[in-house]
């Protein structure tokens, strides 16, 4: 794949800013959307605006039929069995609460998260301690403890791992896990918010049960998650939110819920998102996401290389091949708001700083945050040459 | 610090604008947080530092490295020099307040940036003077108080000017508070440009002529809008028929006029006040010192004080 080729998709990379191009490097946050995304997005509401799945005029028959198809084209990406496992949501946070909160999980209920959760891993466990379920932290570091994990997993009923970190880029073995994790008969749902981007993702392969990803750092539009399940599991589960479009029938005093995926997705949908999130899943295949991965590593390779400094303290392994997309870091003396808002306002180069929703992991290690640069198929070796240089001006100043 | 800097500024920008009011809230609080010795969290102060280096850094590394190491060093040199600015400017809006300048009563006559916002406190003269300053005397003008009074102050006025027709208030407050301490004379001099003004103190020497001169002197300038509207002819009439009005007799005082009788008189107080110095109507002399333009009370309280402490008198 030709990094012009790709870049000529994302209309935004053309702009630039006090007369100097943008280097964007916070797609581990949000993915520049490409111009098929936007267009099936203003197509929806310039030419057929309406309520998918209850009106059955053209402009309904239409909204319903691409919908389905966006439903089909996330099985396919996904390797899920059958359409009916892809249930839409918000975005990943949405998609692991629906779990949680429909699950029924009870009273002595384990449940593990790994030590590097985002937020949206680790509270809603949090919540359910609540009404006695347990939550355990399993230690990851940089390598995953596989034998560690064994023992952990005795008696767990769930284990909701992320897949691979926002905070560093590591990837845990899912595979290895999810198989330890099923002879201990416990179910598994992986957060694949950074991972469903960057990398393949074979459900059946993995032989996950439940996996949440979010449309909008897949270069598709903001307000659009997924979460797959394998359909016994889903239709075991209550429905979390529920509403319009979720019910078959009902009385004054009874519901009977719809088939799945449908129970799951209650109200008005963001039809415009979910259509557009097609045409986003179409240029990942189409880019490959092997050459992605690839693409990913080549740059972290590069950037690490460049910036294996004194004065930097890198987050994570020093092999770069382990940490994807994602290079995380502080400069030694200045401050990781001050690193993120100097290139910001000297180059135009934009990436995270904070704690990345990860501050369960930061305040176990004493830490405050850092500045974290994340890549996608849209950036060029020399935008990475380009930041890692502006890094260095930076160090200089300390 | 800078939030301090940032709140002053983006506050006064946020009365007219929503979009700065938000960062005004940043600085409020950061400027809260800091005067509680906490950290400020809000991120604006982060902002603000890499907005000014990434400025200086590009042209001047070097600089942009000392700025960058020593920022809270000069964010407290601004601050402090931003409220030092602050009090020097609210001492001057005072100063102007009471002396109309800049710098109090001790007034070096340096530039004062807010005598602009209120506009000319005097009307220029057209004529110039090349000869030696000699200081006026009281000659032959109407006077109010003794001559043996410490302190004498002589005022060239033109009655169709209106600040000198402004700075009547601020006369009689003087004389009112300085009674048996100043000696008070009024000195012609007519503006050229001002219509009807050399009629006008013709008919005030007219009516001293005939001993009425302040109650007429009072009268020019209740109808000081009036005369500059009239032609010279008309305005000759409302002068007579105005002396009428005081009881002055208007055969003699008609005659006053049409003879010019008092034109030499009027030349010699125009004369005198050119080789005073005198460039704008109303100047007043206090003793030496000169107050030009109809300025507040304060201005004339610290000139008649400072020459009352010339002559061993409290003010």
């Amino acid at each position: 794949m030709d990094d012009e080729k790709i870049r000529e998709y994302f209309p935004i990379l053309n702009k630039k800013i006090k007369g100097k191009p943008i280097i964007y490097l916070d797609s581990a946050c949000m993915s520049l959307k490409p111009k098929p995304v936007i267009d099936a997005m203003n197509e929806y509401y310039l030419e057929y605006t309406s309520c998918g799945e209850r009106s059955s005029h053209s402009f309904g028959r239409k909204t319903t039929e691409r919908m389905e198809k966006t439903r089909e084209r996330t099985k396919k990406f996904f390797n899920a069995k059958n359409a009916s496992e892809i249930v839409f949501t918000k975005n990943t946070t949405e998609s692991i609460n629906l779990v949680a909160r429909s699950l029924g999980l009870k009273k002595g209920d384990k449940v593990l998260t790994t030590d590097k959760e985002h937020n949206s891993n680790l509270v809603p466990w949090l919540q359910l301690e609540k009404i006695g379920v347990m939550h355990e932290v399993v230690e990851w570091g940089d390598e995953f403890n596989i034998e560690n994990f064994k023992q952990k997993v005795k008696n767990a009923k769930l284990v909701s791992f992320v897949h691979t970190s926002n905070l560093d880029g590591t990837t845990i073995p899912a595979k290895e896990i999810i198989k330890t994790a099923h002879d201990s008969k416990a179910l598994v749902m992986l957060d694949a918010a950074q991972s469903a981007p960057h990398k393949r993702i074979d459900v059946q392969n993995l032989n996950v049960d439940f996996l949440a990803c979010s449309g909008h750092k897949m270069l598709g539009p903001t307000g659009v998650g997924v979460l797959y399940a394998k359909k016994n599991l889903l239709e075991k589960l209550e429905p979390f939110i529920t509403g319009g479009e979720t019910v078959q029938d009902s009385t004054y005093d009874s519901v009977k819920f719809r088939e799945i995926p449908y129970r799951f997705e209650a109200g008005l949908q963001n039809y415009a998102g979910i259509i557009a999130f097609k045409e986003a899943l179409d240029l990942l295949d189409m880019a490959g996401m092997d050459w992605i991965q690839k693409h990913d590593a080549k740059l972290n390779e590069i950037v690490s290389k460049e910036l294996n400094l004194p004065k930097i303290k890198l987050i994570g392994p020093e092999n770069s091949e382990l940490r994807g997309s994602i290079f995380s870091f502080n400069i030694e003396g200045m401050g990781f708001h001050e690193v993120a808002s100097m290139l910001d306002e000297t180059s135009n180069i934009m990436i995270r700083s904070g704690n990345h929703c990860v501050h369960s992991w930061f305040n176990a290690h004493g830490m405050k945050g850092s500045a974290r640069a994340s890549w996608y198929l849209y950036n060029t070796e020399d935008e990475i040459l380009k930041f890692a240089e502006e890094v260095k001006k930076l160090i200089k100043l300390v | 610090m800078i939030c301090f800097i940032a709140l002053i500024v983006f506050g006064i920008l946020g009365i007219f604008s929503a979009s700065y009011r938000q960062v005004a809230k940043e600085a409020f609080i950061c400027v809260f947080r800091r005067a509680t010795l906490r950290k400020c969290e809000t991120g604006l102060d982060i902002r603000l530092k890499s907005k000014i280096i990434s400025k200086v850094m590009p042209r001047f590394p070097a600089l942009g490295k000392i700025l960058y190491k020593y920022f809270e060093v000069f964010s407290w040199f601004f601050v402090i020099l931003f409220f030092a600015s602050l009090a020097y400017s609210a001492y001057s809006g005072y100063n102007f307040w009471k002396y109309g300048n800049c710098y109090g009563p001790q007034n070096n006559g340096g530039f004062c940036p807010l005598t602009l916002l209120e506009g000319e406190r005097y009307s220029r003269i057209m004529s110039q003077y090349n000869g030696t300053q000699t200081y006026p005397d009281v000659g032959d003008a109407a006077t109010i108080g003794s001559p043996d009074s410490p302190v004498t102050i002589i005022e060239f006025g033109c009655f169709v000017c209106p600040n000198t027709k402004k700075a009547e208030a601020t006369v009689q407050k003087v004389l009112n508070n300085y009674k048996d301490k100043v000696y008070y004379a009024y000195r012609d001099l007519p503006i050229e440009t001002h219509p009807n003004a050399v009629l006008a103190s013709e008919a005030a020497y007219c009516a001293k002529a005939q001993g009425k001169y302040w109650e007429y002197h009072n009268v020019i300038f209740e109808n000081q809008e009036t005369i500059m509207k009239l032609d010279n002819e008309s305005a000759k009439e409302l002068f007579i028929s105005k002396a009428a009005d005081l009881g002055l007799d208007g055969n003699k005082f008609r005659e006053c006029l049409a003879n010019h009788t008092y034109l030499n008189q009027i030349e010699q107080d125009f004369e005198d006040g050119l080789s005073a110095g005198v460039t704008a109507t109303p100047t007043f002399f206090v003793n030496n010192q000169s107050i030009v333009g109809c300025l507040p009370y304060g201005a004339f309280e610290a000139a008649i004080n400072s020459e009352l402490k010339k002559a061993g008198i409290n003010g």
